[in-house]
């Protein structure tokens, strides 16, 4: 492995018995020997919120991801997460922008960068007191086998595990299985009954008796306070709904907020002509309130799906 | 004394039909044959041929030492169509045959062992050069594709009909063939059912003869829909009838989707080598690029395609020729067709599909991905996704438009851009004080004010590059045709930015 693509910063090796080897994880029965980490080992003895979800994500999963991290930052909680793309790197680059330390546990070695798309936050998250953590040693390489028991560290650093968005099958699955058998709380965001990328995570409510649902922003703090006894110190900034939309820019804007849709889909619900509804869209996505899919479906923005969803005092 | 007779004959060089002049000199010796003038395989095997088809045709047989000479000596000559050619040479050399007109007569043919003449490719070719020249054609029958028109064309069936004075020898071809194929066979776009925004896309791409590809999940109608294409293309008219018939007649390709002067659709597989997309072979002929000249280019399965042939259709696209280079020189093939692709949006296809689950990873989608936003990027102007018809509009309850709605549509367009282009050209003195390709052609599209407000946006905030913004402004300016407006305004340019090309990113 050539040395471009090993992440650079101080390295320790934590041992249970170590001050600074997390007391969470000294709970758990099967306890990594050790603990490989990159940057602030401190970090590891802070109180956070592990954040996860799919890396299909779309802008739903990525939204509630940085709800999850707002609201986690705003009471003073480190975010705990895998560094895969989609809802996890959504987590942890909305705590880095908030100033918010965090901790990635990687399946691969944490000196390795992967994924390499994730380069750049993972070395934002060593400057700036954060960790990269892996229980496999330095300089091993990402395997298939190597991601559940990386699951299960994330799982165990944290009292809480939040699920953002998981479709069906997942590898949120066993990470949930790990919350419950470690006693971790559950918090898990609903999706639409129509969402193929929303199965996972509302099967999780049904099937996992200590799931609880998290359906909007108070929700989801007031868990946080009653998990971690702590108070929102900070205000989050209410975005309000501009008004003076049209009337098709009403209906599509509703119609997104269940799930996303293809164009063609939303002319023919509204019995629109084709190409009315493909200038509305692309008026609402210049103006940043709708966002198009790599699959070509439209979606709500995340700020959109943010200003549904403000604090209500 | 040796008697030497000149014989005019062609061959195919590329696409077009090259004059050679063949000598035929007769003296005593060994009976036989010998060729000089870098004639290939192909050829020398026809003095065999030519050997046996004498005595076959009720003439005498071949007693005496020939010598056949090909001129310019110094280009390879391929082919069998020097069999005939050869055969009048000898006959009129040995006196069985009288040489009166000979000179004023281009002859071409292959022949069989019992002296039939058969038909070889190119005949279009040749009917050009003999009328380019001034010289009655004596070719075997074939399909000319309905283009004698002045030509002096004579067709012969086999070598016996020598036996007549030359002024007599075959029947004149008539010119009324094969103008009868009816589009009753076209697919036609009421057949596919829904699908509204793909057929408002492709209509849009018909009219402006823009580059687009079409993504959607398997069994949606893509290979469907753009078979319909050019059931709404204008016909060829007579110079493009003329190329794309040169270009099938010298492939020996079916003929019949140009018949009715159609425009060419050509699907090249995924599989199809660089040599076999761009032309090339031996002798070198023109690939899928150029028979599909005139017309439209349709890659399935985009992501599948080799990187390195996606790379090679660059050039042509460009410059709308294709350059082939060999020993012996440079062919150049006429490419200039409209780019039609389609892709699954993910390598099993239902990424994005509420019907069924998507089995690839995130790192899959985007390699995926990646290939399509490839090569070809800066030659597809548009892009329009495809999502699954409802039962209702399978049964035929919904909207449904038909390839004739749509083809007169595209013919107004065109007729109006065409319009809207020469009084641009009457009104505007130039680009005085306009620097820059971009904006020279925002001036050209008629950009209004508030539609150049609408590009700075997309520029400034959206990131939108330059290559974007020009093919969005193409799109918007065919929109615009399409409503009979000369200004390009902001909603032209709305509902070109919802079919762009290479968008849709979540983190």
């Amino acid at each position: 492995m050539s040395t471009s693509m090993l992440l650079a910063g101080p390295r320790h090796e934590l041992h249970p018995g170590d001050d600074l080897y997390p007391e969470l994880l000294l709970e758990v029965p099967d306890r990594p020997e050790t603990l490989y980490v990159v940057g602030d080992p401190e970090a590891l003895g802070r109180e956070s919120v592990s954040i996860i979800g799919a890396r299909k994500a779309t802008s739903y999963g990525v939204a509630c991801a940085q709800l999850a991290a707002d609201a986690a930052s705003e009471m003073g909680l480190q975010v705990v997460s895998g560094a895969a793309i989609g809802c996890d790197q959504a987590a942890q680059r909305r705590a880095i922008q908030r100033q918010t330390p965090t901790l990635a546990v990687l399946g691969s070695g944490a000196d390795v960068v992967y994924p390499s798309g994730a380069r750049d936050m993972l070395d934002t998250i060593v400057a700036c007191r954060g960790a990269v953590v892996s229980i496999h040693p330095w300089g091993t390489p990402p395997a298939r086998w190597t991601f559940p028991k990386r699951n299960a560290v994330i799982a165990a650093l944290s009292r809480c595990l939040v699920i953002c968005e998981a479709g069906m099958p997942s590898g949120t699955f066993s990470t949930a299985r790990y919350a419950e058998d470690y006693g971790r709380e559950l918090l898990v965001f609903p999706g639409s009954v129509f969402s193929p990328n929303s199965v996972g995570s509302n099967y999780i409510i049904a099937s996992q008796p200590g799931a609880l649902p998290v359906w909007d922003r108070e929700c989801l703090e007031i868990a946080y306070s009653r998990i971690y006894g702590v108070l929102r110190h900070e205000g989050p900034a209410a975005p309000s709904r501009p008004k003076g939309l049209g009337v098709l820019e009403e209906r599509i804007l509703g119609s997104l907020q269940a799930s996303p849709c293809p164009a063609g889909e939303l002319a023919a619900t509204f019995g629109a002509p084709v190409a009315a509804v493909t200038r509305t869209l692309s008026m609402l996505e210049l103006d940043g309130r709708v966002v198009r899919l790599r699959d070509g479906r439209y979606s709500l923005s995340e700020r959109e799906f943010l200003s549904h969803n403000s604090y209500r005092t | 004394m040796p008697h030497v007779v000149s014989v005019k004959t062609a061959m195919l060089w590329g696409v077009e039909a090259r004059l050679v002049q063949m000598e035929v000199s007769v003296s005593s010796g060994l009976p036989g044959v010998a060729v000089v003038g870098r004639a290939d395989l192909a050829v020398g095997e026809g003095r065999t041929r030519v050997r046996c088809a004498l005595p076959a045709s009720g003439f005498g047989a071949l007693r005496k030492s020939v010598t056949v000479s090909l001129s310019p000596a110094d280009m390879k000559k391929t082919g069998s169509s020097f069999d005939l050619p050869m055969a009048v040479g000898i006959l009129v050399a040995t006196e069985q045959m009288e040489p009166e007109g000979l000179d004023k007569c281009l002859i071409v043919g292959e022949l069989s062992l019992e002296g039939e003449v058969l038909p070889i490719r190119g005949l279009v070719a040749y009917v050009e050069l003999a009328q380019r020249e001034g010289l009655r054609l004596i070719c075997p029958q074939g399909d000319a594709f309905g283009l004698m028109g002045q030509a002096d064309v004579r067709y012969v069936t086999s070598l016996a009909e020598f036996h007549e004075p030359l002024a007599q020898v075959g029947y004149p071809a008539s010119s009324a063939c094969s103008e009868v194929t009816s589009a009753s066979g076209e697919a036609d776009f009421a057949d596919v059912a829904g699908q509204e925004l793909a057929k408002r896309a492709l209509c849009i791409a018909a009219a402006g003869g823009l580059g687009i590809i079409m993504v959607g999940p398997p069994g949606v109608g893509k290979t469907m829909l753009a078979r319909c294409l050019p059931s709404i293309l204008p016909e060829l008219d007579d110079r493009e009838y003329f190329q794309t018939a040169l270009i099938y007649s010298v492939c020996g390709a079916e003929g019949e989707c140009v018949a009715g002067r159609r425009r060419p659709f050509r699907a090249p597989h995924h599989s199809t080598s660089v040599a076999g997309l761009l032309g090339g072979g031996r002798p070198v002929m023109p690939g899928e690029v150029s028979l599909a000249h005139n017309g439209v280019l349709f890659l399935d399965e985009l992501a599948e395609f080799n990187r390195l042939t996606l790379q090679a259709l660059r050039q042509p696209l460009e410059e709308g020729v294709v350059r082939v280079t060999r020993v012996e020189g440079t062919y150049a093939f006429p490419a200039r067709f409209q780019l039609v692709a389609a892709s699954n949006p993910c390598p099993c296809g239902h990424f994005g599909d509420p019907a069924a689950t998507c089995t690839c990873s995130e790192t899959a989608i985007r390699s995926y991905q990646a290939k399509l936003a490839g090569p070809l990027i800066d030659r597809i102007d548009m892009s329009v996704t495809l999502e699954r018809p409802s039962a209702d509009e399978l049964l035929g309850r919904g909207a449904c438009t038909s390839s004739s709605q749509l083809r007169s549509v595209v013919e107004e367009t065109r007729e109006f851009a065409a319009w809207r282009a020469a009084r641009f050209e009457e009104t505007t003195p130039g680009f005085e004080g306009v620097h820059g390709k971009l904006a020279q052609s925002l001036v050209r599209a008629g950009v209004d004010d508030e539609a150049a407000r609408l590009v700075e946006h997309m520029s400034e905030r959206r990131g939108v590059s330059a290559r974007g913004l020009s093919s969005l402004v193409k799109v918007a300016r065919v929109i615009a045709d399409m409503d009979g407006s000369e200004r390009l305004g902001a909603t032209h340019l709305l509902e070109a930015f919802g079919f762009r090309y290479g968008a849709g990113e979540v983190i």
